[in-house]
């Protein structure tokens, strides 16, 4: 009898116990979260991040939206984001107080098809090109090329501004280009079509398998060494936004994203690192 | 008071070790050995493609409404597939790895390549920047499948259809 009350005794304790200790768990698991979005370019980056950020600081969670740059500043000056997003630089336009860090860069570069023999333009004629005032490529180059195909991002993406800025003096592409979606269906419709040529970023031509080929401007090509040494000047810096200076677990997680590790492990697959982390 | 301490002890200590054995064996990242040794199937050899299709069709009863489906990995993949590791050509989390197109599919090694048939899309929300509001996400390491979450443009049936790529390190 009384082994038996021993018995119910230890089996209560042990309940007791083990519904503490189950309890307890959620609590030690719980997490800060740190809420981001914008410029779709950086939906891939920050999923390579907060992965790696987990390895860290597993009490942090990241979490990543959409909406393009101007979500993303816009989100970060009325705080329904801790970080924003932008692959554009800051503009007089944009609300007052935000602070841009650069935490890497996204280089553009003009591809063809690998049959197309030409290899380099001059800044005169690849602005002619994809603005159409050009429109063979034997007047470029290649002779029996025939006609020229120009490939457009839809006016609105951001990096069809960038194509705009870098390669025309912001004039509109070809009204006879045909728009796509993304650099990955551009870079699709290029390995298709010898005749076809476009503006896209550089991170999908070093993962291209050689199905296109980039071409120099002004004999400058656009590869990671020319980007890095800052003879190619094809570029702008990718930005984190946040309403003022970063603190606490926002402030940890940006000096991360900063730190040669994060620049030379994860932005690097994606993009490009900061030129000071010499990766 | 001894005599009820140690019973409580033993009891305490049984409980820890149980539960830490079932956090552990639940967080374990793959399947263990006995389990592999009954499966017939090996996993795709290194640097191999294996490909399908997923496609679904749902009924939004708002705009923005999310719509899911999901596809197996078979054979299953050697390691873990991450959302860094996936991408979905012309949608929101395109990734520079997925080469090639819905024609030929040319995923990098160790990346799981999405390619949508824009022909076959219903009702699909596109953002500001033209891409497909569509996220693919594991399910669990996603060595054995994965699934995909596309939000409606409208209200009313959504579709979305696609031809996926996984090639092994």
């Amino acid at each position: 009898m009384r082994r038996n009350v021993r018995g119910r005794r230890s089996t209560v304790a042990f309940g007791a116990l083990v519904a503490l200790f189950v309890a307890l768990v959620p609590s030690a698991a719980a997490t800060t979260v740190i809420h981001t979005g914008g410029g779709t370019v950086f939906q891939l980056i920050v999923s390579g991040l907060k992965i790696e950020y987990r390895k860290v600081q597993p009490d942090v969670s990241i979490m990543v939206a959409g909406g393009g740059s101007g979500a993303g500043i816009s989100g970060a000056a009325r705080g329904t984001l801790d970080i924003g997003h932008s692959s554009r630089d800051e503009l007089p336009t944009d609300p007052k107080g935000l602070v841009f860090t650069a935490v890497g860069r996204e280089a553009f570069a003009i591809v063809v098809n690998p049959r197309n023999p030409v290899t380099n333009f001059s800044h005169a004629q690849i602005k002619a090109v994809l603005t159409g005032q050009t429109t063979s490529w034997a007047a470029v180059g290649w002779p029996a090329g025939g006609p020229i195909q120009v490939y457009s991002r839809i006016p609105t993406s951001g990096s069809y501004v960038n194509c705009k800025k870098f390669f025309t003096d912001d004039q509109e592409f070809t009204v006879n280009a045909p728009q796509t979606a993304s650099h990955g269906i551009t870079r699709a419709k290029i390995a298709r079509d010898k005749r076809g040529i476009a503006c896209i970023a550089l991170s999908y031509v070093t993962t291209a398998n050689r199905t296109i080929k980039s071409v120099a401007i002004d004999g400058i090509a656009p590869t990671k060494r020319n980007v890095g040494s800052g003879r190619y000047g094809y570029t702008n810096n990718l930005y984190f936004v946040t309403k003022g200076a970063p603190t606490g677990a926002v402030a940890a997680y940006m000096d991360w994203v900063l730190s040669k590790h994060a620049q030379c492990t994860v932005m690097i697959l994606y993009a490009l690192p900061l030129p000071q982390q010499r990766c | 008071m001894c005599a009820i301490k140690a019973p409580l002890f033993a009891a305490t200590g049984l409980g820890v070790a149980l539960l830490g054995f079932l956090l552990l064996s639940s967080s374990t990242g793959e399947a263990s050995a006995p389990l592999a040794s009954r499966e017939w199937a090996v996993v795709v050899p290194p640097k191999k493609i294996v490909s399908g299709v997923i496609g679904a069709g749902c009924v939004a009863l708002k705009p923005a409404d999310a719509c899911a489906t999901a596809a197996s990995i078979f054979p299953n993949a050697p390691r873990n597939i991450d959302e860094s590791k996936m991408g979905v050509q012309g949608g929101t989390l395109e990734n520079p790895y997925c080469a090639g197109g819905i024609e030929g599919p040319s995923p990098a090694p160790g990346y799981l390549c999405i390619y949508p048939n824009t022909a076959e899309s219903v009702n699909v929300a596109l953002t500001s920047d033209g891409l497909i509001d569509v996220e693919p996400h594991p399910i669990y390491n996603g060595r054995r499948g994965f699934k995909i979450t596309w939000s409606a443009k409208a209200a009313g049936s959504t579709q979305l259809y696609a031809v996926w790529a996984y090639r092994a390190p």
